[in-house]
């Protein structure tokens, strides 16, 4: 059963599955990361990482690095 | 750490089921159930991945609740007819209590999400209705039909007048709610029906 403590959820840019796939090149790659997905159907392309390791800057820090912008959604 | 609040999720699932019965599922979308719920559009991520895990999982939901509806109080051995009577009040009390589902219910009708709801409510419900039809047609009750004869007489003519009940009009035009006693009128036609 997940643990919703685990769970951080970000605004962001990624806003197709063109932009999704650049994303899960470097997402997947992590061990850290439990599951990740991505609402393409929603106007804040809310991303949504499982991980008890990460923090919401690490997570940030890469989605940055991908080109696209995230911030936490509160 | 964020705690999970029962209420609120029920709130979010209740509000959902409305958004979407009265809105569709295009229009739907977790910030505008946000916005309803009066809750932040993380909150929501918390439980559900996406919209489409939202959707899904409340259409599985939703078929069990009203698989458990409809066979609240049937006896799988009763007398054909004491056994359909209970399956039309049950019907005719759920359309009655829960506009808000049926019209949930509607919107996922032609889409995929649809499967999920009715593979939820088959599993729940089919061991007992089917035993309930089984049973009678063992007995010598009712004859032995293909399923789909068995329901369109069983439960085809409840259908036709709640659809009348909920377009407010009658055939010709004229404004239309359904009594009780019309239901019951119907139904003592269709125990008729099934007399061998």
């Amino acid at each position: 059963m997940q643990k919703f403590e685990h769970v951080l959820i970000f605004k962001t840019s990624i806003e197709d599955s063109n932009c999704k796939h650049k994303v899960a090149r470097v997402l997947d790659q992590l061990g850290t990361i439990e599951t990740w997905s991505v609402d393409l159907s929603d106007e804040d392309y809310v991303l949504r990482v499982v991980s008890s390791t990460l923090s919401s800057d690490d997570i940030m820090e890469l989605v940055h690095g991908c080109g696209f912008e995230c911030e936490i959604l509160s | 750490m964020r705690n999970r609040d029962i209420e609120k999720e029920q709130l979010v699932k209740q509000k959902a089921i409305e958004l979407i019965g009265k809105g569709g599922l295009d229009y739907f979308s977790i910030n505008k159930l946000a916005k309803e719920c009066k809750i932040s559009v993380a909150t929501i991520y918390i439980y559900y991945k996406d919209k489409d895990d939202l959707i899904s999982r409340l259409a599985a939901e939703q078929g069990e609740t009203m698989a458990d509806d409809l066979v609240r109080g049937l006896d799988p051995d009763a007398p054909f007819e004491q056994g359909l009577r209970t399956q039309w009040a049950n019907r005719y009390r759920q359309m009655l209590n829960n506009q808000t589902l049926s019209l949930f219910f509607e919107q996922i009708r032609s889409t995929l999400y649809y499967n999920r709801f009715m593979g939820a409510f088959t599993e729940k419900a089919e061991p007992i209705l089917g035993a309930f039809v089984q049973h009678a047609v063992d007995r010598g009750d009712i004859p032995n039909l293909p399923l789909e004869v068995y329901w369109s007489v069983a439960f085809g003519p409840l259908y036709g007048l709640v659809k009348f009940h909920n377009d407010g009009v009658s055939l010709n035009g004229r404004p239309f709610t359904l009594k009780e006693e019309m239901l019951w009128q119907a139904f003592e036609l269709v125990v008729k029906a099934f007399k061998k």
